[in-house]
């Protein structure tokens, strides 16, 4: 996506001269995760930051392996050497190069310093989101409008966000490398960050993932932020606030109660003990006409219900997994490593461990737990989540 | 019951075992030396095997050569393994083969102690490496942040806090005992301005390890009562704090970076004077910095938790404490720099590691600088330019220093040098294949690549990068390989070294290579900071020899031959820490009785110790 002289700026001096051409041959590649294009304020000022400090890097650089590389070859031995000059030290040379460090410190600290108060600067008007961090996914609640999400955060271009980082088990680290620096998500504490993604004139999808080691498939917790114009996020909201329909001729057992306005955040016990899931309880004997009814029906019956929620189905409250409400609406399943397609959706319920190898999924559904009927009826009922 | 310094006549015949009993109850700094430096680098190959799997699976997208877990045990036990049983080793050993010789001593100041500390180390090194065979090794990160350690399911994470007590005795009971040999051990005229800068930055090593251990120790212990016991120091649920444990780790992790380095720049001020035929520039600058660094050491450790949401304030303070390191570290290497200017540099393999190593810190210390400011490590933590960066500190910092030392020192222990033509490989191999995969990691931080995952999608932009920085990783291997073939052929093969091969201006130069038992049969007094230079190139007679036992205070006048006192062996401190290990797997299988039997054995050889040093 972007072009080659915006991708060869980003790349040119960041390496000394001997890499600089390999670096050619790898800059036209796509980056998601770069910190060199940014889409947020936050971002933004970082990175002029950092090309502050690079640039006197490249310098320090530069001058001190100049020097020593001079004098590394100038004065190599040579045959007709004898004793060279018995120098000790001097005390002005001493002086001088401990003040010109120092003087380039306070520099950069200034710098630091100055950003550093830019960053915090005060909101207006911001949209709340609060960030729950799980062993391996993100859930994104919006608690003014009532929504409840996964992996894909939607947010409002040019408005201010301030979130609210928690975590439900272990450490994780929030991070949209092209909208922000990253903030942990720490249990038993509340982190606050904020930031204000760039104007877009379309929808537009920034990756992200989880920057803190949190065990086992940590480096396969992504995310998605969607950065849209405000009246697409207000139709986005919209949409979400909406539960999910009953499909076709299957008819509510259980009487609906209030919807699952937002989903409690787990008690910060560190390991979320896995519900007593029975995957292996027989189909129940009236099928459903449709597919996604009969998937309908599974998703009950094999106790998907105990780890996902769906607003609207009272039994569907679960907190381990994302909520899958809209799932559909999503463009990738499994925090961000998969596409949202029916093939995909059919790989992951056939094995979760295939795809997400330990994941907590994982422990419940094995290669061969749910048949071909199952799958096939399953992912027609989640492709029906709009 | 003392012995001479002139091994008895033996009855008999000598038998392999004799040799093998010999090292086991050694005292002689010297042995325990070579045995810490042996150990190290078995160790090390250990770890850099450890890295090389990771590299390999990182060198294509998607790879699925190691499961999840597997990676995360073997990033966790690359890092513990090369901080705790790699890179410190070296130096303690280094330190003990070298400080005595150095200070004019005959030992260090308590042997058997030297004895025990290596031992624990040895045991608390196979303690933690047999969780590989023992149902799974540790999986939280040499950096054990809880909630994640004290959850993790298995022995793994029991293995690392029990192991790191068990290496903390060791390296703590070695840092008194450097402390007390300087102290006290200097020859006549030894003054502090005169010591080796090498002794400078192993006393201020010492002296960090002394204070910093302390932290761990009571992190680790809290984390046992935290799995084992039910407690909740750092479990959120039942208000703990899990940022406590992060203070704890940091508060010893980050002067434990300078205990890793110091003793490397320790190494190169040794080596950059001899090989430039020029006394160090700037002597008392480079070991007065080196104290500056120590003090500020204790002052920075918030630096590795820019991210968890201290504010902008706290980020700050430690943001100038960190970048203010810098400056004595600056100055160090403009010090050295100047120590070549004007020289008449020989480069033999020590000097090429000695520059590589001053070529790569410098990367190493402009990176750690930009890691310094608060926003741009938002950024770029828990990436891999932060990889980068430690790598360029511990692999072309540390290890190239250690290098250096090896080739700079290895006829002085063994009698024999390396191969230079093996040791001009090695040292090629190992700066090429170093910047191929350590460089481009730079890049793949700030393009977005987290570290300790263990693989990546495709369409990030980072499948280039990888493959390059795993070829790099392959080529340092191929470098250990040519390091290894070079000290096994150089036991026969070897050039046979003279007592002073390389020009020497350090009192270690001024004996046989090897030294004899007692190190010198005469104590030198000393009158300069280079005494065996001075005695060789003017200022003529500034080293004196002749020792006068009972001038120089000696208590074993009754003793035959050269009169010098030498403890006897003892296998009491193979036996103490072998106790401690014994009572380390208990713990971890909760077995009281094997409490009981690992602490009576240790009681027992605590009263042998006691008893000898009574006769002694």
């Amino acid at each position: 996506m972007l072009s080659f002289g915006k991708g060869l700026s980003r790349c040119m001096g960041l390496a000394p001269a001997l890499l600089v051409v390999l670096l050619l041959a790898a800059c036209g590649t796509e980056q998601p995760q770069t910190t060199f294009s940014t889409q947020g304020n936050n971002a933004r000022e970082i990175l002029s930051l950092y090309n502050i400090i690079f640039y006197v890097a490249i310098g320090v650089f530069v001058v001190v392996e100049g020097i020593l590389i001079y004098s590394a070859f100038r004065y190599r031995r040579r045959p007709e050497d004898g004793i060279p000059l018995q120098i000790h030290g001097n005390q002005p040379i001493e002086i001088i190069w401990t003040i010109i460090p120092a003087i380039i410190i306070l520099f950069i600290a200034t710098m630091t310093f100055r950003t550093q108060s830019i960053l915090v600067a005060e909101t207006t008007d911001p949209l709340r989101v609060t960030v729950v961090g799980h062993q391996w996914w993100w859930e994104f609640q919006y608690p003014d409008q009532g929504v409840v999400t996964a992996n894909e955060l939607h947010i409002p271009a040019n408005r201010d966000i301030e979130f609210t980082l928690q975590s439900a088990d272990v450490i994780h680290s929030f991070w949209f490398p092209r909208l922000s620096g990253k903030t942990d998500a720490i249990p038993g504490h509340s982190n606050r960050l904020t930031f204000r993604a760039d104007e877009v004139t379309d929808r537009t999808l920034i990756r992200g993932q989880c920057a803190e080691f949190c065990g086992g498939v940590h480096a396969q917790m992504g995310m998605y932020a969607v950065v849209e114009p405000a009246a697409a996020f207000e139709q986005w909201i919209e949409q979400q606030r909406a539960e999910a329909a009953l499909p076709a001729g299957v008819t509510q057992t259980v009487e609906a109660t209030a919807p699952v306005e937002e989903s409690p955040i787990a008690t910060t016990e560190a390991a979320t003990p896995i519900p007593d899931v029975d995957v292996t309880q027989p189909t129940p004997a009236v099928q459903p006409a449709s597919l996604e009814g009969r998937g309908y029906e599974l998703f009950r019956t094999k106790a998907c219900t105990g780890c996902h929620a769906i607003a609207g189905y009272p039994e569907a409250i679960g907190n381990i997994g994302p909520d899958l409400t809209h799932v559909n609406s999503r463009e990738h399943i499994v925090a961000g490593w998969l596409e949202n397609s029916p093939d995909n959706m059919r790989r992951w319920l056939r094995d979760p461990n295939e795809v997400k190898p330990g994941n907590i999924m994982g422990t419940a559904i094995k290669a061969g737990t749910l048949t071909e009927d199952e799958i096939e009826a399953l992912t027609a009922y989640m492709e029906s989540l709009k | 019951m003392a012995v001479t310094a002139i091994p008895a006549p033996r009855v008999g015949e000598r038998r392999w075992w004799h040799a093998w009993w010999d090292w086991i109850t050694t005292v002689d700094h010297k042995k325990i030396g070579i045995l810490y430096i042996l150990t190290a680098v078995v160790f090390f190959t250990v770890g850099g095997i450890d890295a090389l799997l990771m590299r390999i699976q990182l060198g294509t997208p998607e790879n699925t050569l190691l499961s999840p877990q597997l990676y995360n045990e073997l990033f966790t036990m690359h890092g513990t393994t090369m901080v705790f049983l790699a890179l410190m080793p070296f130096n303690v050993g280094l330190a003990n083969y070298l400080i005595p010789l150095m200070l004019g001593a005959n030992d260090m100041a308590f042997p058997r102690l030297n004895a025990l500390s290596y031992w624990t180390f040895l045991f608390g090194g196979l303690f933690l490496s047999s969780s590989f065979l023992l149902g799974g090794a540790p999986d939280a990160g040499w950096f054990a942040y809880a909630p994640l350690s004290t959850t993790s399911a298995g022995d793994g994470m029991d293995f690392w806090v029990l192991g790191l007590q068990l290496l903390g005795v060791g390296s703590v009971l070695g840092a008194l005992n450097i402390i007390i040999t300087v102290f006290n051990l200097r020859a006549p005229g030894m003054k502090f301005n005169r010591m080796p800068l090498f002794v400078w930055g192993q006393l201020v090593t010492s002296f960090l390890i002394v204070f910093a251990f302390p932290s761990i120790t009571v992190g680790t212990v809290l984390m046992y009562f935290d799995r084992n016991f039910d407690t909740a120091f750092f479990q959120p649920s039942k208000g703990g704090d899990p940022l406590l444990w992060q203070h704890l780790f940091w508060f010893f992790g980050h002067p434990e970076v300078y205990i890793l380095i110091l003793p490397s720049f320790g190494i190169i001020s040794e080596v950059l004077p001899v090989f430039s035929r020029k006394p160090i520039f700037g002597y008392a600058f480079i070991a007065y910095s080196s104290v500056a660094i120590g003090f500020l050491g204790f002052t920075v450790w918030a630096h590795h938790m820019f991210a968890v949401g201290m504010g902008p304030l706290a980020n700050a303070a430690f943001s100038a404490t960190s970048m203010l390191i810098a400056v004595p570290t600056g100055v160090k290497i403009f010090n050295w720099i100047a120590t070549l200017w004007g020289g008449s540099l020989n480069y033999r393999a020590p000097l090429l590691f000695g520059v590589g190593f001053l070529f790569l810190f410098i990367i190493g210390g402009i990176s750690g600088v930009m890691l310094g400011s608060p926003p741009v490590d938002l950024q770029v933590t828990d990436t891999y330019f932060v990889v980068a960066h430690i790598h360029y500190v511990f692999f072309g910092g540390t290890m190239f220093a250690f290098f250096a030392g090896m080739y700079y020192w290895w006829p002085k222990m063994f009698g024999r040098l390396l191969s230079e033509r093996l040791g001009k490989m090695h040292f090629w191999l190992m700066f090429v294949g170093m910047n191929l995969a350590f460089f481009p990691q730079h890049y793949l931080g700030l393009i977005g690549m987290p570290r300790r995952i263990y693989t990546y999608p495709r369409g990030l932009g980072f499948d280039f990068w990888n493959l390059i920085s795993t070829l790099g990783a392959l080529t340092i291997a191929l470098g250990m390989v040519v390091f290894l073939v070079n000290i096994a052929l150089a036991r026969r093969n070897g050039e046979i070294a003279n007592p002073d091969p390389w020009d020497g201006h350090t009192l270690e130069w001024a004996t046989t290579s090897p030294p004899p038992p007692h190190n010198f049969d005469a104590i030198p007094v000393v009158r300069s900071r280079r005494p065996v230079w001075d005695l060789k190139y003017g200022e003529a007679q500034q080293m004196t020899a002749p020792r006068d036992a009972k001038a120089a205070g000696s208590a074993d006048v009754h003793d035959a031959g050269h009169g010098i006192h030498l403890p006897p062996p003892s296998f009491y401190p193979i036996t103490l820490a072998f106790g401690l290990t014994v009572a380390s797997y208990a713990l971890l299988y909760s077995s009281i009785i094997g409490i009981f039997i690992g602490i009576s054995i240790v009681f027992t050889a605590i009263a042998g110790l006691a008893s000898q040093a009574a006769k002694d």
